[in-house]
């Protein structure tokens, strides 16, 4: 008797557990979610990515401050130069202009030897950073068909991004670039759907400057090497002069193409809800 | 005059061969002619007139005809308009099972969706499916031709089409950097 009156109740505490279940569950249903984030959520830029975007700014800043006086030198040098005809010309003073030449070149040359290490440092933590998070959240746990969800959905969030303003002090291609995009990555919560276009150029672009970087290294190399040496090098200041003018077309551009970064990944797509039918999600 | 039997009898097998041969050519001529379209200029015409021919089963095969007529008369009225004749006619198609459902929204997404269908229809990751970035590319634009015929050329929606060209270059950006950070990890 006993035996029976506890399965009994054994199955009365089953429907009712059953019954509560269900209850718990229908609720659930019942209350209205908030609307569902139906994107996939990705985190690409962790406190170590800003961190390193913020240092590789900085860097860059540092390197064009430091080359700024001795390249404007060197520019000067160069007009007096061209103005008294010095070229081909064995007087006195245009040799010694051209010795002086010489060693505001050797300057520079140093200077950047000396940066480009810590730059060179910084652009790598930034390249390998973003790189883990590219190929950790977008690489391996995304489709190309999630990545497209998510730049598609950008119209509400670009709405939210409040306009750029640039800094009026003067800043090198680099470092504009680079504080550029810490500003965006930092104000990046709100731009979510635009954050891969702006992962990817952050990445490329750290890169690109990488490869650069070493490439000039290489020719700084060489060339310190040459003026130690004190090698005829002919016509001297044609060297330096197409050397000078690529230092400063990286540090400082010869077209500032940093605004476009704003652009990119903001434009609005309208829903076409009427044809859902015929859209594949 | 006197018939020779022999020729009575091929002219006989003559005319016979002749009309089964008239017959047979006769037969695939008339189920052409039933399901061949009345030329007109007319869009909404031309669409009422393939919605009916579809009805019948035996018209079904001249689907990628009636495809052709009618983007190409829709190139000669672009506006609006068009998507919703081209989404009714795709929704009859489904309905009376001339094409499935995936090809209906693939046709209707290769031409009016800013966004890229053989890009949704990648189901591999991203670090897979771009080992074959270039046909994925190839791809993407050849499609890309497609939204402009649909876009531009049949709904004249300028912006609709500016927005797969922006779809399509940041969609280049993610892929070419994720496809260098996911190589970097081999």
């Amino acid at each position: 008797m006993k035996k029976s009156n506890l399965i009994i109740n054994k199955r009365a505490a089953a429907v009712t557990l059953g019954w509560a279940l269900f209850l718990t569950q229908s609720l659930a249903e019942a209350v209205p979610h908030p609307a569902r984030e139906t994107r996939p959520k990705i985190n690409l830029f962790p406190t170590s990515v800003v961190e390193s975007l913020s240092e590789t700014s900085r860097a860059a800043r540092d390197m064009e401050s430091s080359m700024y006086e001795v390249v404007a030198k060197l520019d000067k040098q160069k007009q007096a130069y061209e103005s008294t005809h010095c070229e081909n010309s064995e007087d006195t003073g245009c040799v010694q202009l051209r010795k002086a030449i010489r060693g505001s070149y050797k300057e520079m040359l140093d200077v950047m030897q000396a940066s480009i290490p810590e730059m060179r440092s910084t652009l790598d933590t930034t390249a390998n950073s973003m790189g883990t998070s590219l190929r950790s959240e977008i690489g391996r746990k995304m489709t190309p068909g999630d990545v497209q969800r998510i730049l598609a959905g950008r119209n509400a969030s670009s709405q939210a991004v409040p306009p750029f303003n640039a800094n009026p002090a003067r800043q090198g291609k680099l470092s504009k670039m680079f504080s550029r995009y810490y500003e965006l990555v930092k104000r990046g919560g709100r731009q979510a759907d635009a954050l891969p276009v702006l992962a990817s150029q952050i990445y490329l672009d750290s890169m690109q400057s990488m490869y650069y970087l070493d490439l000039i290294e290489a020719e700084i190399g060489s060339q310190s090497t040459e003026l130690v040496l004190e090698l005829e090098w002919g016509e001297l200041t044609d060297q330096i002069s197409a050397t000078v003018t690529e230092v400063k077309a990286l540090l400082w551009g010869e077209t500032d193409r940093s605004e476009d970064i704003l652009e990119v990944g903001l434009e609005t797509v309208s829903q076409q809800d009427t044809y859902s039918d015929l859209l594949v999600k | 005059m006197k018939l020779n039997p022999i020729s009575l009898t091929s002219r006989g097998a003559a005319v016979a061969l002749l009309v089964t041969l008239a017959a047979c050519s006769q037969q695939p001529q008339k189920q052409d002619s039933h399901c061949e379209l009345t030329p007109t200029n007319n869009v909404d015409r031309l669409f009422a007139e393939v919605a009916d021919k579809l009805r019948d089963r035996s018209c079904h095969y001249s689907y990628p005809e009636y495809r052709e007529h009618l983007l190409s008369a829709a190139r000669g009225s672009p506006g609006a308009a068009n998507e919703a004749r081209f989404a009714g006619l795709l929704r009859q198609s489904i309905d009376q099972g001339v094409i499935s459902q995936r090809q209906g929204q693939e046709l209707f997404s290769q031409y009016f969706d800013a966004e890229f269908y053989v890009v949704k229809a990648e189901p591999r990751s991203n670090c897979s499916s771009l080992r074959k970035k270039e046909q994925l590319y190839a791809a993407m634009r050849e499609e890309l031709a497609y939204k402009r015929e649909g876009m531009l050329d049949i709904l004249g929606d300028e912006n609709r089409f500016r927005q797969a060209q922006q779809h399509y270059s940041d969609l280049h950006q993610v892929f070419d950097a994720v496809e260098v950070a996911c190589g970097q990890a081999l």
